[in-house]
């Protein structure tokens, strides 16, 4: 009977074990729709995917895709105490499309967004409810209890202004069809009904040149919509919110060709700095590969009239951006494996041109963290003086309320001009999750501003007062004072 | 109730060597497979992914098959060549003590299997963050979090062997139990000389598996009719095993 006792023993062991690790997975995740809402695990086979087509911060207007039974699902969710806020409406404002994909079908409704934290799991950011929160063009799935957000990697709105004016493009691509939806968003949700436009290869999009004011999406031809290599861009004016998405560049890189013809005469040894750009300038990001060499360049560009300026031109990957408030910020990696920050701020005044930083991994010279390991948490605050990089020191936990981070100051060339000391255990949620990823890039609200004295505060002491850290602070000092 | 456990005992010993080849070969197996996986992988592939694309399923499902095919053959052995089964249902203790021994021990090699892929999936989880932390540094390893919880979420083959839902659990217990309940009384039946009853009954079977499992998504099996019959067929099997046991038909 021994083995047999020992048997169970040790399969109930192994259970405890895998639940009490899946438990302990789960508490990684900091804070999801089951800390809001309890238990959801009503909903846990649903999986729907789908992307947030625009958010006036209080409802995110959305259009996905799902499963079979999503439409069953949907209206599981209505009675679901979980989610009965977040999909009310769906079931009015659905559409279904008589898709040739017999398990699939669309949803799209608008889901007035409850004032909870949406989680990223894969990119591990954060997206609040807020001012630039929740991003239009992000992708969200919904796996029972877990939201997700994530840069898209398959499809994306696109802002045509010269089209009806507030068209809204959706390209789509699915099962290896490409599919373009129109919307008008200024319509109200009650007409919010899209509408298959047009049903053909996204090659055919390529256009042939690059027009003041014109939106486009570049794509090369014969070559998958999220192929080997894509250029996108998007119109930029009247301070719409632009969309610049090189996702996809991360995905596949292999492609060795350069796609888009950028002149570099002009600004092909810009030195990163700081760059005021107008209105209806086109910013662009584009990616090629060198020949078989493998060497990848990143160029982040600006179309400001006649020529196309590359102001950032570097051997790196950037794997991740995503648009916080009106900053754009690109998250890559050097060939020798240096993590590099590049940033655009983008404000009603004009785009303001950050640089790129490189961020090295390792400790912090002259205290106990020398041969700590730190991470990037992705967190990185911008105004038009000074970026700031929020790390974290890791013990091999995603940084949450409660852990020990630092931060970092770089001025626009991307030279480290100030770093606090190891802030240890922040308590207020507020100063961590809200300031540090949602407010405050350009000091005009109050949360801004108590996380610039915060950080005034943090760097002084260490950094003292030296001439050029002086001027530095004092920079801060009105920058916290507007 | 002590001689049942002698029997279950004896029983078990019976199918733990075969029992212990099976889930090597399928630790070695999976182990292989998911290290050529994250081999050619490059970046942050998510823990579902790793296991659904990289074969582990089919290398569960291959061991599964080998262990109803263990029990049958656990089975028949009791006809040839030893012709155990008259000794068997000739000892002091009720017949359908006999079946259930049978029953229990099939069970537990069963439930043995699912452990090892529980400690499987373990490994697979410290493997993905070990290759993390070499290839990409601290960057990687942080985004490894959550990922276990998540892979449970997303990996269709983790969610059908650890459903998130009870009910679901309910269905997939019996799903998995029920087949080697199936497979026991079929291989009884078989040898009764009832050869197509016994088809029949794993044909029968075999389609309301892939109807539940396989061809239909999962999620919307919660369908009362196939909720019924999940349970209550593998329950019939053993209710109609116990009944031939009684009767002294499996004697031949």
């Amino acid at each position: 009977m021994r083995k047999i006792i020992a048997s169970i023993a040790i399969g109930v062991a192994a259970l405890i074990m895998l639940a009490a690790s899946v438990t302990a997975s789960r508490q990684e995740i900091p804070v999801g729709l089951k800390d809001i809402y309890g238990d959801t695990s009503g909903i846990h086979s649903l999986a729907i995917e789908g992307i947030v087509l625009s958010w006036n911060g209080r409802y995110a207007y959305t259009f996905g895709i799902g499963p079979g039974a999503a439409y069953t699902s949907m209206r599981t969710f209505t009675n679901n105490r979980g989610f009965a806020s977040f999909y009310w409406s769906q079931t009015s404002r659905r559409s279904q499309f008589d898709s040739p994909w017999h398990t699939s079908m669309f949803h799209l409704g608008y889901a007035p967004i409850a004032p909870y934290e949406i989680i990223s799991v894969e990119s591990q950011r954060m997206f609040y409810h807020g001012p630039g929160g929740l991003v239009p063009g992000t992708e969200y799935r919904i796996y029972g209890n877990v939201f997700e957000v994530k840069p898209l990697a398959r499809s994306f709105p696109l802002y045509v202004p010269n089209y009806t004016p507030g068209e809204r493009r959706l390209f789509i691509k699915y099962e290896e069809e490409n599919y373009i939806f129109s919307h008008h968003p200024e319509a109200g949700p009650a007409e919010f009904t899209p509408s298959i436009v047009a049903q053909r290869p996204m090659g055919l999009w390529l256009p042939e040149q690059l027009s003041i004011g014109d939106t486009h999406l570049f794509v090369p031809v014969g070559a998958g919509m999220f192929g080997d290599t894509a250029v996108y861009a998007v119109h930029i004016s009247q301070g719409i919110v632009p969309m610049v998405y090189d996702y996809a560049l991360a995905l596949n890189m292999v492609q060795a060709e350069v796609l888009f013809p950028i002149s570099l005469a002009q600004g092909k040894d810009a030195i990163p700095g700081l760059m005021r750009l107008e209105n209806n300038d086109v910013l662009l990001v584009v990616k090629r590969t060198l020949g078989t060499s493998g060497l990848e360049l990143t160029r982040i560009c600006v179309h400001t009239g006649d020529n196309y300026t590359v102001f950032i031109e570097i051997q790196a990957v950037f794997h991740e951006h995503y648009l916080q408030c009106d900053s754009l910020i690109f998250f890559g990696t050097m060939a020798d494996g240096t993590n590099i920050v590049a940033a655009v701020d983008l404000s009603n005044e004009g785009l303001a041109v950050a640089g790129v930083f490189p961020v090295a991994l390792g400790g912090v010279a002259g205290d106990a963290l020398q041969d700590t390991p730190i991470v990037i948490n992705h967190d990185m605050l911008l105004s038009h003086d000074v970026v700031y990089i929020a790390y974290s020191v890791i013990n091999g936990d995603f940084p949450v309320i409660g852990e020990s981070i630092f931060i970092s100051a770089h001025d626009f060339t991307g030279r480290l001009i100030g770093r606090s000391q190891v802030l240890n255990g922040i308590e207020d949620d507020k100063f961590w999750t809200w300031d540090f990823n949602n407010w405050g890039i350009t000091g005009r609200s109050p949360i801004h501003q108590r996380r610039v004295q915060a950080l005034s505060i943090a760097i002084a002491p260490l950094y003292g007062p030296s001439a050029e850290n002086r001027e530095y602070l004092n920079a801060f000092s009105a920058t916290k004072e507007a | 109730m002590k001689r049942f456990y002698t029997l279950l005992k004896l029983e078990y010993d019976g199918l733990f060597f075969p029992l212990c080849i099976i889930v090597a070969a399928m630790a070695v197996l999976q182990l292989g497979l998911y290290v050529r996986m994250l081999q050619g992988t490059e970046g942050h592939v998510p823990l579902a992914h790793l296991i659904d694309a990289g074969g582990i399923p089919i290398a569960f499902a291959i061991a599964f098959v080998c262990l109803l095919v263990l029990v049958a053959a656990r089975l028949a052995m009791n006809y040839t060549p030893s012709k155990s089964m008259y000794a068997l249902l000739t000892l002091p203790i009720k017949r359908w003590h006999v079946y259930m021994a049978k029953l229990a021990s099939s069970l537990l090699a069963g439930f043995m299997l699912l452990v090892v892929q529980v400690v499987l999936l373990m490994a697979f989880h410290a493997l993905a963050g070990m290759r993390d932390a070499s290839v990409h540094g601290g960057y990687e390893i942080a985004r490894r979090h959550g990922d276990l919880y998540l892979s449970m979420l997303y990996s269709n083959f983790l969610r059908m062997l650890f459903p998130p839902g009870w009910f679901a659990r309910v269905f997939f217990i019996f799903g998995y139990g029920g087949s080697i309940s199936v497979m026991l009384f079929c291989a009884a039946k078989f040898k009764t000389g009832n050869t197509h009853a016994a088809i029949a009954t794993a044909v029968g079977w075999l389609i309301l598996l892939m109807h539940s499992f396989v061809l239909t998504d999962y999620s919307q099996f919660f369908g009362i009719v196939r909720f019924v019959l999940i349970i209550g067929y593998p329950i019939s099997a053993c209710i109609e095993g116990i009944k031939l046991f009684e009767k002294g038909e499996v004697t031949g």
